[in-house]
């Protein structure tokens, strides 16, 4: 932690939670942690019908968790039931936009411009992104406030976007299972063992919260889908890999007219959360959801929302335009 | 009480005011804090041994308030995004309450794992390494994640005090 902006949020943090006490009572803590553990033991004495029917509640939830995005109109879902009676990931809307997003040309310029809208509830905030084509990132509070940026070439990504970048680029074309490493790791260190092995196993390791490659892979592809968002190629490879993940649900819809792909992820995207490494299943499941919503005929992404299941309480909307940087930095939008 | 380990005890007493602190910037509430530290500590003594075994306790016991946090929002599906100043123990309406009221607000509006992300750095003083750790996720998204949250921040700012 260097920089001045960084040394002023922690100072700032520090004040707002200044003098407020608290003393944990620990009595209570020791009952209820003793109740909880019985009911455990009762619960998992009776654990076949049990589990099953939860299972089947969880996978409706997700089902239908999320694409409520404000101005969404889900038509039909792309969600298909397997023989166990749950959820499938439905790829061939997604495969078809990906090979037809690989067909594309590179598009002209050299970055993409997003004005990012985050939203709560009563609150939005408007700020612009510039992703360049060769891993730069600029921002700004207003669009007039860009070019200044470009000049004074403030990189602000660290170079992490261009690598996010980079691998979905690789995974327009490449072998599947290396491009889902590149994406959960695409840092240049050496991608951890554990990493691999999960790929090739996707199962929850013993005393492990669960499988993460499925979460790794998920957040860096919307990291990517944003930054290389005018650029056909990234949204490919993205798509590609995103239709690979094991609990994503497709949803079609339309907003503002638009027809739309609302991309909801599952429990193994967005981590799972049990902590118990007999029964990992148990506490398991994305209390937090999210979906990625993007136009179903070009990829570009519309927002992400997230917020507990079946209530976007948090959406980042976008508006995506292709530009040149020379222009940018001229104030030539 | 009758816990047969006494170092659990001095753990809760150690960890509690730490916990707090980053239960009430993920939650912008100080009710809710006491209850998912509460919780936080219910699960910690649920898997207490696991705990003990735990290379990075502090860690550990993060993650798991983060997880309550998370469960908190399936509960009851809302969060207290109305953050107003009077939660903040400030005596008179200074332009530094209003900054403190706007900078929560701000945090609040952030994604749940963005916020979580700024307020282990930044509050809890971990590493990128740290965070990762706690988070679930590569260094590198720790990064981007931080990018992302400090230039909302910034851009909620009404006035120059996170000038980005």
């Amino acid at each position: 932690m260097s920089s001045p902006t960084e040394q002023h949020l922690s100072a700032a943090f520090h004040d707002l939670v200044a003098e407020q006490p608290f003393t944990p009572d620990v009595s209570a803590i020791d009952q209820r942690a003793r109740q909880a553990r019985r009911r455990h033991r009762v619960t998992r004495g009776g654990i076949g019908v049990g589990v099953v029917a939860v299972a089947a509640v969880a996978a409706v939830g997700v089902a239908n968790a999320i694409p409520s995005a404000p101005a969404a109109k889900p038509q039909a879902s792309g969600t298909h039931v397997t023989k166990n009676g749950t959820p499938s990931r439905s790829t061939p809307p997604l495969v078809q936009l990906a090979a037809d997003l690989a067909a594309q040309p590179q598009p002209t310029g050299d970055a993409t411009l997003v004005e990012r809208e985050t939203g709560a509830p009563g609150q939005t905030v408007n700020v612009w992104d510039l992703y360049t084509d060769d891993g730069r990132y600029f921002f700004a509070k207003t669009e007039a406030g860009l070019p200044e940026q470009v000049k004074k070439n403030n990189d602000l990504g660290d170079g992490q976007f261009g690598k996010e970048v980079a691998a979905a680029t690789y995974a327009v074309h490449g072998d599947l299972d290396t491009a889902l490493l590149r994406m959960a790791w695409p840092d240049p260190t050496p991608i951890p063992a554990w990493l691999v092995a999960q790929l090739k196993t996707r199962s929850v390791p013993p005393g492990a919260d669960g499988p993460q490659i499925d979460n790794y892979v998920w957040e860096d592809c919307e990291a990517a889908l944003t930054a290389g968002a005018g650029n056909p190629q990234v949204r490919a490879g993205v798509l590609r890999l995103v239709a690979a993940l094991p609990d994503i649900t497709v949803t079609q819809g339309t907003v503002d007219g638009q027809p739309t792909l609302t991309l909801a992820a599952g429990a193994a995207e967005l981590g799972h959360t049990g902590f118990d490494p007999t029964n990992p299943k148990a506490d398991a499941g994305p209390a937090y959801q999210e979906a990625i919503t993007i136009n179903a005929d070009t990829g570009i992404p519309l927002h992400i929302a997230g917020g507990p299941a079946g209530q976007a309480t948090i959406v980042e909307a976008y508006v995506v335009t292709r530009v040149n940087l020379a222009d940018i930095a001229a104030g030539k939008f | 009480m009758s816990h047969p380990d006494d170092e659990y005890p001095e753990f809760v007493g150690s960890r509690a005011a730490s916990l707090h602190r980053t239960a009430y910037l993920l939650c912008g509430d100080w009710h809710l804090a006491d209850d998912l530290v509460q919780e936080t500590f219910v699960q910690t003594f649920r898997h207490w041994r696991r705990v003990q075994r735990a290379d990075n306790q502090n860690a550990y016991v993060k993650r798991i308030l983060i997880n309550e946090f998370n469960k908190h929002w399936q509960r009851y599906r809302a969060l207290p995004v109305q953050a107003d100043a009077p939660e903040i123990a400030v005596p008179d309406l200074s332009d530094e309450v209003v900054n403190r009221a706007d900078l929560l607000r701000a945090l609040l509006t952030l994604p749940a794992r963005q916020r979580a992300t700024v307020v282990l750095r930044y509050l809890e003083g971990m590493s990128e390494r740290e965070t990762a750790a706690v988070m679930r996720c590569s260094e590198g998204t720790v990064k981007s994640q931080t990018a992302r949250a400090l230039n909302t921040l910034g851009g909620c700012m009404k006035h120059k005090e996170l000038p980005i």
